[in-house]
């Protein structure tokens, strides 16, 4: 079975490489963008490629710079309704520092699969596998 | 009557005692060792039988006694013993008119010495405790020796008495600004740390997080190199624990600043409702904690979920206190405080108690008596939030041993408006038969739809208009729940109601398809809003 393919979208860089490190270890295929348009621009250019095909899954910091290259702390949910459009299926984790219920809820109900509190990165490979076994 | 020599002498020797004692007082500067130990100084010093402090309490209408010589004294003080300042007695005398009074027995007046405490009193002399022009008590001094006292011994024992009072005075000052300064500590650190910026607060965890995560990655390189040098990795193992460890108490830190510094949205609520529901979500068995409600407990204004923020931290101290205790047990007691503006908690366990020394410090921003492992951070974070409440936290230690957490959390006193609630409804409730679920039947069925209370989900969901489901059941197993909820295509009905809301347990509830997760209504109004949602197009 080919290797199921993430998008992960966050603009600290130690972050993105120790998850990215994690989930490749993990056996996933990940491509990588520091912010909300980079990952937008991958995710459209994905759709094309006739290689690796579009992407399966993406996880996504809420905190970063939006579309419009601006700090922002909904570029997340932003991003997401941009990528839900494209694809409504596509299952979005939603990942931010901030333990905050109605951000979580909020996510939640405008279309993120699973909201992903930073530290617990054993949990987040748990989510990602029962998401895609789905 | 003295002849002149002996009178000169007599003075003198006063004179020289009360200076002794002034010397020995001023010394002294805890309050309470001070008043102790100068009764006997007195004594000691003047050859007394008794002698006495009171100091006048903070109505201004009592001199209460605060420290007498020996068994009497302590009779006295345990009985509560005080005086009407300005009145009959020789203590109301000396406070009232701010003069030293003498009694003796010369057998006309044995009337004076009626004191059962004091049976062999024959002469007394009260003398009032001033500082500038302030009465703070009054001294009595008591001899069992006939007419023991003369107009003229009244100066040199004034002289003693005005030391005293400064002593005392001064004690009690420096007693109130190192309480002062105790305070300001606990809440400036903590306010200081509280207030950092959200943005910092995401720092920290940004900062944290690839920490734990490349400490895993490493960890399963070093397995492949067991066989290379086993002893080697081994050591790097141990290495990587420690640095996992320091990972998690920053995370640690991230969590217990962000906490308190949440916006309140206080509300009413049943306090004890709330502290259940923390100690079953928190997994604590039922025969480890028990519980003592008071009837008729008013309702409490609170942020419910900071609320069992706190009691989870002390809940946790007190898990922590009694590991490896042989009986471990929580003793939880809910009644209205002394002081009815407030509802009191109190937190029991049997660990060994909190060691004297540390028992005001334990409220500072990162100060642990639990070693490198833990922030500090549990307790002050509680304060914080009880503080924030409008109430507040004490902690003590019980006489029989183990810690005792005192919080006094404020009674709702405004109106609740009633709010009608829907007629004719059939609503499911998923819950144990506690108080909770009473107050919510008792009021659906007042307005007339009927209630079902089910400790689990085996019944036909599509004879209820609502659903609601306890999040910290004691006993039925949630997500069987759930479960059976999605399955009968019930979701759209049904709420999880939970005392306190956490981004876990929401992430955990929501996926199984229900309506929402909400706080759990403790008034009408709440309860009314419940239906408004459900009945809210999706």
């Amino acid at each position: 079975m080919e290797a199921a393919r993430i998008l992960l979208v966050d603009d600290e860089r130690l972050v993105r490489r120790s998850m990215e490190k994690t989930l490749l270890r993990a056996g996933f295929d990940v491509d990588t963008a520091e912010n909300a348009r980079a990952g937008l621009a991958l995710f459209k250019e994905a759709l094309d490629d006739n290689e690796d095909g579009p992407f399966d899954l993406a996880i996504l910091d809420l905190n970063m710079p939006n579309l419009e290259g601006v700090g922002d702390s909904n570029a997340g949910l932003q991003l997401m309704s941009k990528l839900l459009e494209i694809d409504r299926d596509l299952p979005v984790i939603v990942l931010t520092a901030f333990d905050e219920v109605e951000r979580a809820k909020n996510a939640l109900k405008t279309g993120a699969r699973a909201y992903f509190v930073k530290g617990r990165e054993a949990e987040l490979l748990e989510i990602v596998n029962d998401i895609l076994s789905e | 009557m003295p002849n002149d020599v002996t009178l000169a002498e007599r003075r003198a020797t006063l004179l020289h005692a009360a200076a002794r004692v002034g010397r020995n007082v001023t010394s002294i500067l805890d309050p309470d060792l001070l008043l102790e130990q100068t009764v006997d100084i007195i004594c000691d010093e003047f050859g007394f039988y008794y002698a006495g402090v009171f100091l006048i309490d903070e109505s201004g209408e009592w001199a209460v006694l605060r420290a007498g010589r020996g068994e009497a004294g302590a009779d006295m003080i345990a009985a509560g013993h005080k005086l009407k300042v300005d009145g009959h007695s020789m203590i109301g005398a000396a406070t009232g008119q701010r003069q030293a009074r003498i009694a003796l027995d010369v057998g006309e007046e044995p009337v004076h010495f009626k004191n059962p405490y004091l049976p062999d009193t024959r002469s007394e002399m009260a003398l009032p405790l001033i500082v500038g022009d302030e009465v703070i008590g009054a001294l009595t001094v008591q001899s069992v020796e006939e007419a023991a006292f003369s107009e003229d011994d009244i100066t040199s024992l004034q002289a003693m008495a005005d030391q005293l009072a400064i002593a005392i005075r001064n004690a009690q000052l420096l007693h109130e600004l190192e309480a002062a300064h105790a305070e300001l500590v606990r809440t400036k650190t903590f306010e200081a740390l509280a207030t950092s910026t959200l943005a910092a607060i995401h720092w920290i965890g940004n900062k944290a997080l690839p920490i734990s995560a490349s400490v895993e990655l490493l960890r399963d390189d070093l397995g492949s190199l067991v066989e290379v040098d086993p002893d080697l990795v081994t050591s790097m193992l141990e290495d990587l624990e420690t640095i996992e460890d320091s990972a998690r108490l920053i995370v640690s830190v991230q969590e217990h600043l962000i906490g308190p510094a949440r916006e309140e949205k206080p509300r009413a609520a049943m306090v004890d409702d709330v502290l259940k529901d923390t100690a079953t979500a928190m997994g604590i068995p039922a025969r480890m904690i028990s519980y003592t409600v008071a009837p008729d407990l008013p309702l409490v204004v609170a942020d419910t979920t900071q609320l069992s923020r706190a009691f989870e931290y002390v809940l946790k101290n007190a898990l922590e206190a009694m590991e490896g205790s042989d009986e471990p047990h929580i003793g939880v007691d809910v009644a209205p405080a002394e002081d009815d503006r407030f509802v009191a908690v109190r937190i029991a366990d049997t660990g060994p108690g909190i060691p004297e020394e540390d028992i005001e410090k334990i409220w500072a921003a990162f100060y642990t008596t639990k070693g490198a492992t833990h922030a500090g951070l549990g307790l002050s974070a509680c304060y914080q939030i009880l503080k924030q409440a409008d109430g507040q936290i004490s902690a003590a230690n019980a006489p029989q041993g183990g810690a005792v957490f005192e919080m006094q959390i404020p009674v709702f006193d405004g109106r609740l408006l009633p709010r009608e609630l829907p007629v004719g409804r059939s609503v499911l409730l998923i819950d144990d038969d506690d108080a909770w679920s009473r107050f919510v039947k008792g009021m659906l069925v007042d307005a007339g739809s009927s209630v079902t209370l089910s400790r689990d989900s085996q019944i036909d969901l599509d004879a209820f208009d609502l659903i609601l489901v306890d999040n910290a059941p004691e006993e039925a197993d949630i997500r069987a729940v759930l479960e059976r909820v999605r399955a009968a295509g019930a979701g759209d009905r049904t709420l999880v109601v939970a005392s306190s809301l956490r981004v876990e347990r929401t992430m955990e509830l929501m996926p199984f398809g229900v309506r929402d997760v909400v706080l759990k209504p403790y008034a009408s109004g709440a309860l009314a809003e419940l239906f408004d949602l459900v009945a809210r197009e999706t």
